[in-house]
């Protein structure tokens, strides 16, 4: 097992890689040298010593794998990521948080998906062919073919118009810049769940497709006849058995439902107006505050390929036969 | 002894006749028949193929059947509400068969000089298909005033699905958005499909090292989050390009990280189909390895393809609608769906005026359509199995 | 020869002396396009501690026999008519078909009395569970014992059916055992808690043919050492040779033939069974003769012929009447009979009617 862990650990160095290139190139894209623009946007002017360090700090005026080694080796050894011209602060200073709120909605969502999905899909499989199998089933289609922000602005607009409230954001306006305490969490607790059910409503209409699938497969199964003829009750027979296998393959979907969270989260964000990095990267990226885009797309990448490397290590550790290959 | 035992003799004969006349009908049906049979009996499959093809010639005609074009606005008319078109007018004579839409009348609140409309239905504007209004060029050659639906006389406001805040009749525009919405889909899984056929018929045809790249550089792009990737890249699309460079750039970009569903469903065909016998006898009668390929293996996957394809499709045009409604894909005056909803990005807008989110529906409708479609597409691609 | 019992006045002592009897079983498939008869009336019968062989072509509903008896048809299978009596270690017989295939009885009955292996071991053991918590499943289930006797009994079983190492093998997944080591395993969780009657639906076709016989062997020890019964259901009329006492011929969902396997071997009636014997390859044929094979396949099922389901493919059709007459079941003596108009009484004899050869 330790080994298992040690080598995808190993297999992630050149994702990460590929992952921060990406990233440097988001920064260098926009045409043009950046220092250009800032001086022009900015209110004063800049005196040239200033400009002189700033050149000096990003290797400038070398080659652009200079560049690019002075950047990633600020961030490995020191955590400085450059700074954001549009905030005039380090870019570290404005992530943290976001990213902390952006990966706890993305965990609540994935828990949400995985407890409303697995039900259902067990049960649109036990029943197959009955009407409650095709509601779900076109429920679930319907359910995988609204956009997010589509589905964000419905219920917004529902929300407002018939209820009389605005439902953006994470927290109630008074907790929005305060430190955190108990009551911060319980208040963004209460404002979390709408941003929930419209991030997780097309995942979880893909994994009780998923779960459906896979337990129908598993249903047919040798084992199953075997483990009934044993004696076993129908009930305890499908949660111990059939059920059981089919959770493998849902643990892996996480490896690609987590990356469309994170990613779906983003345009949501910026509709409902959450504090994640959703809104901070399009606002960066609008303002062409390069370093900190850069930065954004680098973490929220990182954060995925985490949530993909634990995805597999608990699969690993579910079903015994992946260790073996 | 069963009652159909002791049928007469004559009547079995007949009876194994139609039998072997079936039989031979289901030799002779190739591939392509037995699959088109297999979709047949997919009720609700036909039924989106059918709703596709009709987005599809939407998409072709939008000039046609759109009332007016996509630009053309009437300052007066600004977030006029959707008019119901009545199909009967009642007269002296009794009902008489006369599709019409009310007038409006604006009323302005004295305090807030809020704009509002009231139904006017004194004033009645007729409806009519095959109508003359705005002249348009189909396809840049076909001259023609002709337009499917629209106000039968030439000027009068008709807008049945309202109009936005530059008085922009939103149906015509969803029409004209479709072509954009609808080809962004199928161009960008055109490419999709040349990247994946490739890499992934190389990957699976020839295995060993190069397999491992290709299958590390897929699992590297799909465990990246794809919108912030595409936010970043689009972003950095100048703005001073012209429209048709941004639509181009937009769909390579939507390709270029889309391809890898399709590699991996071609990789994975290779991989079974290479060790199937008719393979092996090709390669055992030295039929050429491109041939092979091209000859045998190709004809045999393409149904699996179509149905990735049609499966791939919804994906990219909710990817082109997520960006540009954010603004950082397609840009005015380019139409597509996604650049329509940008109009109702927050609910102020859209507690004014909820019909600006009509094209969102035309967007789930074709996207459902397309994956009940898929889905039945890939359940007949295997028409051996039951 | 010995006057011979209908099942209607069977002594007690013969009675008490049968484990199973299956009469006119029928169970059909409710499919979309039609119903499919795979069992459509079998007959059996099994004495305690002997051996049934079940004898057919695949399709020809063996499986689905072996399957009825224990209630585990799949879906859309229904059992539509017929009885399976089963005689219980408490002495009653009870009628299996009659129970709810979901019914705490049956569960009862299945694993404790009767159980059951298949045909690939590699599919029949659950890749995600070890070994021996799929042996201890069946023992707690069954066996009034705490975890630790049940695990202590679960490496005695897998030590019984000559698995090396049996204490480690316990916590070994399935995917770690090589074939014949998982039928093995299979046969260990079977006889867990010593059922009176085992059912190996093709238990040696999917493994190579040393292992084969030493499976083979392996069930005919432990069944001299327990007095359990077997249901063998196989293709192969080598293995019926080596370890039948009785046999019946299957053919569409029919059994054609049935007696006990000196009879069937050596004095076979029915045109089927003796095409089934003739196929079977020998040493002393000559260089370039032909091995021998039945004309024509297996209807689909949706099209049963007629009267016989054997006369398209049938060397003694009888025209005019193999394709009309539904062949009643006839007593040859001892517990011989066969399905066939060849042998057929002037007044068509009923089923129990007796008859001397």
């Amino acid at each position: 097992m330790i080994w298992y862990i040690a080598r995808r650990i190993v297999y992630l160095i050149p994702t990460l890689l590929v992952v921060s290139v990406i990233a440097f190139l988001v920064i260098q894209l926009p045409p043009g040298d950046f220092l250009a623009s800032l001086i022009s946007k900015a209110e004063e002017t800049i005196d040239q010593a200033q400009v002189d360090a700033l050149r000096e700090r990003y290797g400038l005026d070398e080659p652009i794998y200079v560049q690019y080694w002075k950047w990633i080796s600020g961030i490995i050894t020191r955590g400085d990521f450059g700074d954001s011209f549009e905030w005039n602060r380090p870019v570290s200073d404005l992530i943290w948080e976001r990213l902390g709120l952006t990966m706890v909605i993305s965990l609540y969502t994935l828990a949400f998906i995985w407890v409303v999905a697995i039900p259902i899909g067990i049960y649109s499989a036990v029943k197959q062919y009955t009407i409650g199998d095709y509601l779900v089933t076109v429920v679930g289609f319907i359910g995988l073919a609204i956009p997010n922000f589509l589905l964000a602005l419905v219920l917004m607009y529902i929300a407002f118009r018939y209820f009389g409230q605005s439902v953006g954001g994470l927290f109630s306006p008074e907790f929005i810049d305060a430190p955190w305490t108990l009551e911060r969490v319980l208040d963004m607790l209460s404002h979390i769940w709408l941003p929930v059910i419209i991030l997780g409503t097309s995942g979880t209409a893909a994994l009780i497709r998923v779960m459906r699938a896979n337990l129908l497969d598993e249903l047919s199964k040798l084992y199953v006849d075997a483990a009934r003829a044993r004696g076993l009750s129908e009930l305890r027979l499908l949660f111990k058995y059939p059920v059981r296998v089919a959770l493998n393959p849902l643990v892996s979907a996480v490896a690609w439902v987590f990356p469309a969270l994170v990613s779906g989260s983003a345009i949501t964000s910026i509709v409902l107006n959450l504090q994640t990095t959703g809104p901070l990267l399009y606002r960066s990226l609008q303002a062409q505050d390069m370093y900190l885009a850069g930065s954004l797309i680098l973490l929220v990448s990182i954060l995925t390929i985490i949530g993909t490397l634990v995805s597999d290590i608990l699969l690993a550790w579910i079903d015994p036969r992946i260790q073996l290959q | 002894m069963t009652s159909a035992s002791s049928r007469p003799p004559a009547d079995m004969r007949s009876d194994q006749a139609t039998e072997i006349q079936s039989e031979t009908r289901i030799v002779v049906a190739n591939q392509w028949q037995l699959i088109w049979w297999k979709f047949r009996k997919h009720r609700l499959a036909m039924f989106a193929g059918a709703v596709t093809a009709l987005f599809y010639l939407v998409a072709l005609f939008a000039e046609f059947i759109a009332p007016y074009s996509a630009g053309t606005y009437s300052a007066q008319h600004t977030f006029l509400p959707p008019q119901t078109v009545q199909l009967f007018q009642q007269t002296e004579a009794g009902w008489r068969f006369y599709p019409h839409v009310y007038g409006h009348k604006v009323q302005v609140d004295p305090e807030s000089y809020k704009r509002t409309y009231v139904l006017d239905e004194t004033v009645v504007y007729p409806v009519g298909l095959f109508v003359r209004g705005e002249e348009y060029k189909l396809w840049g050659i076909f001259t023609s005033d002709r337009h499917l639906i629209g106000a039968a006389l030439y000027g009068d406001p008709v807008y049945l699905i309202g109009t936005d805040r530059l008085g922009r009749d939103v149906l015509s525009r969803t029409i004209h958005g479709t072509r954009v919405s609808m080809s962004v889909g199928l161009v960008g899984v055109g490419l999709s499909l040349l990247l994946g056929v490739i890499l992934g018929g190389i990957s699976g045809y020839y295995g060993g090292i190069v397999d491992n790249l290709i299958q590390r550089t897929i699992e590297i792009l799909r465990s990246l989050p794809t919108i912030p990737l595409w936010m970043g890249l689009s972003a950095a699309i100048p703005l001073t390009w012209p429209p048709v460079r941004v639509y181009f750039a937009i769909t390579v970009l939507l390709s270029l990280i889309g391809w890898t569903t399709l590699a991996r469903e071609v990789r994975g065909r290779f991989l079974s189909l290479k060790t199937e016998d008719f393979v092996i006898a090709a390669r055992l009668d030295g039929v050429r390895e491109m041939q092979i390929i091209l000859r045998h293996m190709v004809p045999s996957m393409t149904s699996h393809i179509i149905a990735s394809v049609t499966l791939a499709i919804p994906g990219m045009i909710l990817a082109e609608t997520a960006l540009s409604f954010l603004g950082i894909g397609l840009r005015p005056p380019v139409v597509s769906w996604g650049v329509l909803l940008q109009e109702a990005q927050n609910v102020r807008s859209i507690a004014t005026a909820p019909w600006l989110l009509f094209p969102g529906l035309a967007v789930v409708v074709a996207v459902l359509g397309m994956n009940f479609l898929g889905d039945g597409l890939r359940d007949a691609a295997d028409p051996y199995q039951t | 020869m010995q006057p011979t019992h209908t099942r209607l006045d069977a002594t007690g002592a013969e009675e008490a002396d049968r484990l199973l009897e299956v009469r006119e079983l029928k169970t059909h498939f409710f499919a979309d396009e039609g119903v499919v008869r795979a069992v459509d009336g079998v007959n059996l019968s099994l004495k305690r501690g002997q051996t049934l062989c079940v004898v057919g072509e695949s399709g020809c509903g063996k499986s689905v026999t072996a399957r009825s008896i224990l209630r585990i048809v799949p879906s859309p299978g229904e059992i539509v008519a017929g009885e399976i009596l089963f005689r219980q270690r408490d002495g009653n017989t009870v009628d299996l078909a009659e129970m709810n295939p979901k019914g705490r009885e049956i569960r009862r009955i299945r694993g404790g009395e009767i159980s059951m292996i298949f045909q690939e071991p590699m599919s029949s053991l659950s890749p995600v569970h070890t070994i021996g918590s799929q042996i201890m499943e069946a023992i707690l289930l069954h066996l009034p014992v705490t975890r630790q006797e049940a695990r202590k009994r679960a490496a005695y079983m897998l030590d019984l059916v000559g698995i090396p190492r049996a204490n480690e093998q316990l916590d070994a997944y399935s995917f770690e055992l090589s074939g014949g080591m998982r039928q093995r395993a299979m046969i260990a969780i079977a006889l867990a808690c010593e059922p009176q009657l085992l059912i190996a639906d093709e238990p040696t076709t999917a493994l190579d043919v040393t292992t084969q016989a030493n499976i083979l062997d392996l069930i005919r020890d432990l069944q001299q050492d327990s007095g359990m019964s077997v249901l063998f259901i196989t293709h192969d009329l080598g293995v019926v040779a080596e370890i039948a006492d009785e046999v019946v011929v299957m053919y569409l969902g029919r059994d054609v033939e049935s007696g006990d396997v000196d009879s069937i071997f050596h004095e076979a009636k029915h045109p089927y069974t003796r095409a089934l014997l003739q196929s079977i390859p020998r040493y002393d044929s000559r260089d370039n003769q032909r091995l021998y094979s039945i004309k024509g396949t297996v209807p689909h099922p949706f099209d049963r012929p007629n009267g016989c389901p054997f006369h398209p493919r049938c060397d003694d059709f009888i025209a005019e009447q193999c394709n009309r007459i539904d062949p009643p079941r006839q007593r040859l003596g001892g517990e011989h009979s066969v399905r066939c108009l060849l042998y057929a009484t002037a007044d068509e004899a009923p089923i129990n009617k007796e008859m001397r050869t």
